[in-house]
């Protein structure tokens, strides 16, 4: 049996604007393991970012979590105080964004922000932390780290303020690692530097990551298991082996058809129709309007998780008997 | 098949002035002796990482930015050489989409202004004349009437980008440069704009010139591809070819990192190190040369490759590469 890391339950997260109240998070679930990477994976706007943001509670306003438990080594997070948050992020979940240029701050030098991430979460001195940056910067393989240490983030590329952030998030060793579209802001061939790294140091560190990506070449290359999200909701969860071998969700048949493959050449396929609103989601299933298989129940019922074999979870009334 | 477009020598350099005092002259080399062709009814597609040149390609060739040197010749007229009346009667046989479709539409202008921008400018037809020639190309781009009098903000990123191909279709061009259309794009979304831009180019016998950095959407839609790095085309080839078969060093590390949504697929990857020099300090010799996993020789740091004929239309600019029997 494998141990679990972190475990979300029932986890509603609204935005309370002049128009109304956007449904973002609709009592979402999910397990993240120990030393595994789990992917999620969704379009623009289906809340995978919003997911991310609200395990570290870092929803800004006019979010707010509403329901649902977030355990996190059997604690519930959506519980502690802000100083015990402030304690757990940096050094127990850790996250890096897209872009590192706006994570970076301009006026400071690289090696001065990564010497605060360390001292803000472990007692050593100056000295110490430094010689820890150091050591992380070799970790991240960035050249020349004693010179790299006095840059600003300006004077280096995108890759290299990427392997920084990367750093500063691994300094104190952390458990989880969420990493929100870490290389879409980068080049191909800089990207599969990056996750190459990221690997590699998931291995020696025994850290977890939730990588959040709407790229499925890049889950096909690093997730062990996956969950595909659609307005909000899960409807699908399971290896990555199975995801791509086995979609059952008429949404993620829907997302793999559509992407081009480079074996053969034939029509893509499309799904109709565009994304609800969040504002007014319709009853039921959230993707009954678009799915070429709907039934009349979908419009009436959200759908419960169906188990197939192999640990794979689906969303839909097809499934559920 | 007839060549459509032939482009020779072409160079683009920007001027970067430094200093305040100084006004040391320095160029970004965005574009350096770039020569290729396009036949009429083919896909070409050109790929490359972020400043390699390509968007500067396709502006330079539709002459949308003026080059430093070199020419372009567009049904063997040579397009730098045109003038008024000349150039702008050439213009309406080319159109352009932009990658992102939120900038690329004038946001104070309704669709039907926006479509029937190029119309005004190039035809005569007016009022109810022009209304239903909208009409008619929003029809082809898959949009209904009620979008005439609707602002560009009012519709999703691949309603726009729709709306920017319609423009583009306006004065039934024979040649569309598609400057990364589909990048700004979800991937269902994208998958619907690829499928209109592959039947538009059926039914309309249009050539492409396709933009873009991603792979997977080249693979897809191009019948031949063009490698760019830092300002040169470093491999031409057939899509088949530069997919499984690519020669340049820079190309075989470009194809074994692409992320394939596909389990069975997972290739080799070969890791470059480093960045990208700038396109201001280019590196003597082979411009690839400093990260060059095959780089050995002397030449490479003291010669520029040129473009060689390995046979089937297969170019490649490097000098260790062997011409095939």
């Amino acid at each position: 049996m494998r141990e679990i890391l972190l475990e979300v339950k029932e986890l509603e997260t609204h935005f309370f604007i002049y128009e109304g109240i956007v449904k973002t998070l609709n009592k979402i679930d999910f397990t993240i393991y120990k030393k595994e990477t789990l992917g999620i994976v969704g379009e623009t706007g289906c809340g995978k970012s919003v997911t991310a943001l609200s395990i570290l509670r870092l929803i800004p306003s006019p979010g707010k979590i509403v329901g649902g438990k977030i355990l996190f080594e059997g604690q519930d997070l959506l519980k502690k105080k802000k100083e015990e948050m402030r304690k757990i992020r940096g050094s127990k979940i850790s996250m890096i964004f897209q872009n590192p240029t706006s994570s970076l701050n301009p006026v400071f030098t690289v090696g001065d922000q990564l010497t605060a991430v360390i001292r803000n979460h472990q007692k050593v001195s100056k000295e110490e932390a430094q010689k820890r940056a150091i050591e992380m910067f070799k970790q991240v393989e960035l050249p020349d780290p004693e010179r790299t240490l006095q840059k600003y983030p300006h004077e280096l590329s995108g890759g290299m303020q990427q392997r920084i952030m990367i750093a500063a998030a691994l300094s104190c060793e952390p458990s989880l690692l969420i990493a929100d579209e870490p290389t879409t802001a980068l080049d191909v061939t800089i990207q599969a530097q990056i996750l190459n790294l990221m690997e590699g140091l998931k291995e020696k560190l025994k850290t977890s990551i939730l990588l959040i990506t709407h790229n499925l070449g890049i889950v096909a290359k690093i997730c062990d298991r996956v969950a595909i999200m659609y307005a909000g909701e899960f409807v699908e969860e399971a290896s990555v082996e199975e995801i791509f071998e086995n979609p059952k969700h008429p949404y993620s048949k829907g997302l793999l058809g559509s992407i081009p493959k480079t074996t053969q050449k034939g029509e893509l396929k499309m799904i109709r129709g565009t994304v609800c609103d969040l504002l007014d989601p319709p009853s039921g299933c959230r993707f009954h309007a678009r799915c070429p298989s709907s039934m009349e129940i979908c419009q009436k019922e959200r759908p419960g998780q169906a188990k197939m074999k192999k640990n794979h979870f689906v969303f839909c009334h097809l499934y559920n008997s | 098949m007839s060549l459509l477009v032939r482009v020779k020598n072409l160079r683009k350099y920007f001027p970067v002035i430094r200093g305040f005092w100084q006004r040391k002259k320095e160029y970004v080399k965005a574009v350096e002796d770039v020569s290729f062709s396009i036949r009429q009814g083919e896909t070409v597609g050109l790929v490359g990482e972020s400043g390699c040149g390509k968007t500067t390609v396709g502006r330079t060739i539709l002459r949308l930015i003026a080059p430093t040197a070199g020419e372009v010749f567009f049904k063997k007229r040579s397009l730098f050489a045109l003038e008024d009346e000349e150039l702008r009667k050439t213009r309406k046989m080319m159109g352009v989409v932009f990658q992102d479709p939120y900038t690329s539409l004038n946001p104070r202008m309704n669709i039907q202004s926006i479509v029937g921008e190029p119309l005004r400018t190039h035809s005569n037809l007016k009022g109810l004349e022009l209304q239903e020639r909208v009409i008619e190309l929003l029809g082809q781009v898959g949009l209904k009437e009620d979008a005439l009098y609707r602002y560009p903000h009012e519709f999703s990123g691949g309603q726009r980008q729709r709306i920017g191909i319609a423009r583009a279709l306006a004065m039934d061009p024979e040649f569309i440069v598609l400057d990364e259309p589909t990048s700004a794009l979800d991937v269902s979304v994208q998958a619907q704009v690829l499928n209109l831009i592959i039947e538009l180019q059926k039914k309309l016998n249009l050539t492409y010139l396709f933009i873009s950095h991603d792979l997977i959407v080249v693979n897809y839609i191009a019948d031949r591809i063009m490698v760019m790095y830092l300002g040169r085309i470093v491999e031409i080839g057939s899509t088949d070819k530069i997919f499984n078969h690519p020669i340049h060093p820079y190309t075989k590390a470009l194809i074994s990192v692409i992320p394939i949504p596909d389990i069975c697929q997972q290739r080799k990857e070969i890791f470059l190190e480093g960045d990208v020099p700038s396109p201001v300090n280019v590196p003597s010799g082979c411009s690839f040369h400093t990260r060059c996993p095959e780089a050995k020789e002397e030449v490479c740091k003291r010669e520029i490759p040129i473009l060689k004929d390995l046979g089937q239309e297969h170019y490649v600019a490097c000098h260790l590469a062997k011409v095939e029997s």
